[in-house]
């Protein structure tokens, strides 16, 4: 009995000793400056990063069809609307072909309409800009560089794939009789809404030596001039294009 | 006597333990309680489902919810494959691994991470050059200066100043000194300034050659003003607006601006002093700095 007794006092007396260090550890707090914490998450560091793994949208080896509607920034006295299309046929997933084909709308714009007749001439004189070099169409071949892809989410309910290229190129521009070489450089977005179709702008500059529509009087013409007659000028134009386009599967 | 003494030793150490047990217990959840969800690690926070207890929320849905300072992100760009079967009452009852394919895909999965560049709170100074895309007759390039400030990720209020500094194009040279068109009444804006709300719903990613990753917001502001012209007055302004932010730091971004300035302005081509509505097309580039710095932890 007097065992039984010892013996029960004993494992007392070790429940005891355990709670005993148990409230003595509770109280230990370590703490750490705020400034010693991480506050970044680190990644290793690869010779050769690959940032996108199986992308959605893939380029490489596939024909894009497209059609577009542009806007000529700084044509003072033709209409500025063009429409036609792209094709492109993307080498691999940076580098593609670009030919680009629009034709122009006919007509004068706003401003050149108001010169017939020009404001304050006395007697009235028209100014008669149609019968200068309307530009006709424009073809550009350019080399598409399409070094930027990534996504995006829409307010957190949709995520959406977009391409952001640089384009370098050169063509033909149709003024009057005439077909006049220009180069071109611009950068576009293409934002697409499945793997195949997407929404694409680009604004490009165009460069060009062209016949100036106000090196001769047209106020005594009565028919539209031919391009030799107009003496020829360095042009820098702006043009805005917006469409969408197709991808066809790879080759 | 001795038994019950015996008992009544072994109770109160199983009493004291079990005390002390509670009191450390206690401390632990404690420190649990301390915990903010928005302290919680943003990276490697995968396949969370929403609670299956009704009314209840967990700590990474609410996250999702609030959507403060974090974004859903997919981190495999590959296309998700279609769902696996699914019994009625959404659970499949695992008898052997093969029972595995029968498995469903979660339906609310919430990848939480926080944006790179947090802007709730922040100031947005910004500086660059603009120039205008539209005008036949001048050239026009100025400076642009905008500061903002943030409600929340995607709600802001921003003041813009423009100068500009315009000349003439070619063109307009030709017309008054070969075509005899007077150009002095050629409308052309000198300077800008509005306010706008700014909202930017769009966040996302860019990987440059699959080599570096850019962190990009996506913007739209409305908002009105005055435009100051050549002519000498100053015309009340509408001012839409869209651009993207390019994070370099967490307080730093490369900023582009597409905005679209309408108005109304005594002019004519030729000195026909008539009103006519006016488009003018701004590019801006430059440079975004955020202040205060923001709190990460």
């Amino acid at each position: 009995m007097c065992r039984r007794i010892l013996r029960s006092w004993l494992v007392s007396g070790a429940f005891i000793f355990v709670g005993t260090v148990a409230s003595i550890a509770r109280s230990e707090t370590i703490q750490f400056p705020t400034e010693e914490l991480a506050t970044e998450s680190v990644l290793p560091v690869f010779d050769q990063p690959m940032s996108v793994k199986n992308r959605v949208v893939s380029l490489s080896k596939r024909i894009e069809l497209g059609l577009l509607m542009g806007y000529a920034l700084t044509e003072p006295f033709y209409n500025p609307l063009q429409v036609g299309g792209t094709f492109t046929y993307h080498i691999n997933e940076d580098h593609g072909v670009n030919i680009y084909g629009v034709t122009c709308l006919t007509g004068l714009s706003s401003e050149a309409s108001q010169l017939n007749p020009i404001p304050d001439s006395s007697p009235p004189i028209n100014g008669n800009l149609q019968y200068g070099p309307a530009p006709k169409y424009l073809v550009l071949a350019s080399w598409q560089y399409s070094a930027f892809y990534g996504k995006l989410s829409f307010t957190k309910d949709y995520v959406m794939n977009l391409h952001l290229y640089g384009l370098l190129g050169a063509g033909m521009y149709g003024l009057g009789d005439a077909a006049k070489p220009v180069i071109s450089a611009g950068l576009g977005q293409k934002f697409h809404f499945t793997p195949s179709l997407s929404f694409r702008f680009d604004i490009r500059a165009l460069v060009y030596q062209g016949p100036d529509p106000t090196s001769i009087r047209l106020d005594n013409k009565s028919s539209v001039q031919p391009s030799s007659a107009f003496d020829q000028k360095l042009f820098i134009e702006g043009l805005l294009n917006f469409g969408v386009s197709y991808m066809l599967p790879a080759l | 006597m001795k038994m019950s003494k015996i008992k009544n030793s072994v109770q109160m150490s199983l009493f004291f333990v079990v005390l002390c047990s509670c009191s450390f217990g206690g401390h632990a959840m404690a420190q649990t309680d301390d915990v903010q969800p928005d302290e919680v690690a943003p990276a490697a926070i995968t396949d969370v489902g929403a609670s299956k207890v009704p009314g209840e929320m967990d700590a990474i849905e609410q996250l999702f919810v609030e959507g403060g300072s974090s974004n859903s992100e997919v981190l495999n760009d590959a296309p998700a494959k279609p769902p696996t079967a699914q019994t009625k009452s959404g659970e499949v009852e695992m008898k052997s691994v093969a029972d595995l394919a029968n498995l469903s895909e979660f339906k609310d999965i919430a990848v939480i991470q926080k944006r790179f560049l947090p802007k709730t709170g922040r100031f947005e100074g910004f500086g660059g050059l603009n120039g205008i895309l539209n005008d036949k007759f001048f050239t026009s390039i100025g400076v642009n200066v905008r500061l903002a400030y943030f409600f929340n990720e995607r709600w802001a209020v921003e003041g813009i100043g423009m100068a500009l500094a315009t000349g003439e194009r070619t063109v307009t040279h030709d017309l008054r000194e070969r075509r005899g068109v007077k150009t002095t009444n050629f409308v052309s804006p000198t300077t800008y300034y509005g306010i706008d709300a700014k909202w930017t719903p769009i966040y996302g990613k860019m990987s440059f050659i699959n080599r570096k990753i850019t962190p990009f917001d996506l913007y739209f502001s409305a908002g009105a003003g005055m435009t100051n012209t050549n002519q000498g007055g100053a015309e009340p302004t509408i001012h839409l607006g869209t651009g993207q932010m390019f994070a370099i730091t967490k307080s730093a971004a490369f900023r582009w601006d597409f905005s679209w300035n309408f108005y109304s302005a005594y002019s004519g081509v030729a000195g026909a002093r008539q009103n006519s509505t006016y488009n003018n097309l701004f590019l801006t580039v430059g440079a975004s700095f955020f202040f205060p710095e923001a709190t990460y932890r």
